[in-house]
């Protein structure tokens, strides 16, 4: 036994040279907990919840489910949230201003913020603002913005990074499809120009070739008053426009008046900012935007 | 002014700023106050936010016309796809493998059935060459790989011609058009040089930067 003992202490060193990709090599040291990603918007949540699929990284969102982010006043047990996340994507361009008081609140010092907009075109809004903040109302950019998010989180956990680009490459490939798709049908649509309710879907329209002529809401959120209301219907008579794509928050008899006025037909699509986070919400929610658009520029249904 | 009444008592007579003074001093407060809206406008007023003079060899993205400028926003999501498989096999894939995973703007597009793609390869320097077969513009991305020891220095930061791979390879990249494309050879470090244009895009980071 003794001998024994004295052999194996013997080639002990040997093996351990034998063997060095075992032995020399330090393990990577592990997170001590799993990724918190914050969130400020709906599609990001989506977007997100997609790369980290399959991954013990988690996502929350900092915004109640049922409040439009640009409506929104913090609370207290968001700024709570925000304490916890190791990073936060945001949009930073006009969609969620609140988050820097927050993160200040929250007295976060060690997270990384995510700004997938450091990176994409920016076109200006319709009534002459700098900037239009809804670069996520977009598929080719989703898809950029999924890519970049993915490779920020994966600067932060090395050892998902391949996890992290296969699952935004998986998410791509979706959002393609449901692209082509609609564009396959929108090669010669019956319409080609059309009003919006809310300023939020210049991005959109532009992948489809459709061209946006007005905006009725003077600024997020905000009613038009008579007199606008009636540059509008002027606008509207002037140059034939008959689509006019509303939100189902927008006042019904503003609506209303619009479309006895120039009967012009009515559809509602979203600006995916309210209802349950989910991974699915952006997909679900740009079908049905782009559904709503086949049927719109086709000059079919609506009200 | 004071008035010597008697030896024990002193009276003062009060009197309020004069009309003239106190104007002065209204009048001066507002031209403090204009000096400063004014400073303050010029400081995040168009000016502030404006970019930075285009070369002549450079167009702004906003100033695209609409379907030019949708397949730009599209010569990105092409080059993430295409930086993606380069940062996983080390190897750009060709036009063709790009359009069957129906990558824009490579994939056929029935909004643009115009454009033919194609990628050309030579040295370090990789085209992806967007043809159109009537009369439309055409498109280029030019990817420059940095030549082994040289290149920008470890640490360079990435922005829009600047891409920094995970490994830190920092490739230079130009997203250009023209009205139609040349019979050229592969296109090289100054695309401008040929005839085309690079587009300008403005960002939060390009703002951010020029704030």
């Amino acid at each position: 036994m003794t001998k024994l003992l004295l052999l194996a202490s013997l080639l002990m060193p040997a093996l351990a040279q034998a063997a060095p990709t075992q032995t020399a090599r330090p393990l990577p040291a592990r997170p001590a907990r799993p990724l918190t990603i914050g969130v400020t918007l709906h599609p990001y949540y989506s977007w997100v919840a997609n790369i980290i699929a399959g991954t013990d990284a988690k996502v929350v969102a900092v915004v109640p489910g049922d409040v439009d982010a640009s409506n929104y006043q913090p609370r207290p047990q968001d700024i709570a949230t925000l304490a916890k996340v190791d990073a936060l994507v945001i949009n930073g361009i006009g969609h969620d201003d609140f988050i820097g008081a927050m993160l200040k609140a929250s007295g976060n010092t060690h997270v990384k913020v995510i700004k997938p907009n450091d990176g994409t075109p920016l076109m200006p809004g319709a009534h002459g603002e700098a900037v239009n903040p809804h670069t996520f109302l977009s598929f080719t950019n989703a898809i950029q913005q999924t890519y970049a998010i993915a490779r920020a989180l994966g600067a932060l956990r090395p050892e998902l990074a391949a996890r992290f680009s296969a699952n935004a490459h998986a998410y791509a490939r979706k959002l393609r499809k449901i692209k082509a798709a609609a564009a396959a049908k929108l090669v010669s649509p019956r319409v080609t120009r059309v009003v919006t309710v809310h300023d939020g879907y210049s991005y959109l329209l532009q992948e489809f070739g459709i061209e946006l002529a007005g905006v009725v809401q003077p600024a997020h959120g905000l009613n038009p008053s008579a007199g606008e209301l009636q540059t509008l219907i002027d606008l509207m008579k002037r140059e034939k426009l008959r689509v006019v794509l509303t939100e189902e928050s927008f006042p019904k008899p503003l609506l209303h008046t619009l479309q006895q006025a120039t009967g012009a037909k009515v559809y509602v699509i979203s600006h995916i900012a309210t209802g349950t986070y989910s991974a699915g919400e952006f997909e679900e929610g740009m079908q049905h935007n782009v559904d709503t658009l086949v049927r719109a520029l086709s000059d079919e249904g609506g009200e | 002014m004071r008035v010597q009444t008697s030896a024990s008592v002193e009276v003062v007579e009060l009197r309020g700023p004069s009309d003239r003074g106190e104007g002065t001093w209204v009048l001066r407060a507002s031209a403090a106050v204009a000096m400063l809206s004014l400073l303050c406008i010029a400081r995040v007023g168009p000016q502030a936010r404006a970019a930075p003079q285009l070369a002549p060899y450079q167009v702004r993205y906003v100033d695209l016309a609409p379907a030019e400028r949708r397949i730009a926003a599209e010569l990105r999501e092409g080059l993430a796809e295409a930086e993606r498989v380069r940062i996983q096999t080390g190897a750009w894939p060709s036009a063709a493998a790009l359009a069957a995973d129906g990558v824009p703007p490579f994939a056929a597009d029935p909004l643009a059935p115009g454009l033919r793609w194609s990628m050309r390869r030579e040295g370090l320097t990789v085209n992806y060459l967007g043809e159109s077969t009537g009369d439309g513009p055409a498109y280029l991305i030019v990817v420059q790989e940095p030549m082994p020891g040289a290149g920008d220095p470890p640490g360079t930061p990435p922005d829009e011609i600047h891409h920094v791979l995970p490994d830190g390879t920092v490739l230079h990249v130009y997203s250009c058009v023209r009205d139609r494309a040349p019979a050229d050879a592969v296109v090289t470090g100054a695309p401008w040089l040929t005839g085309w244009k690079q587009i300008v895009v403005e960002t939060a980071a390009t703002q951010e930067k020029h704030r």
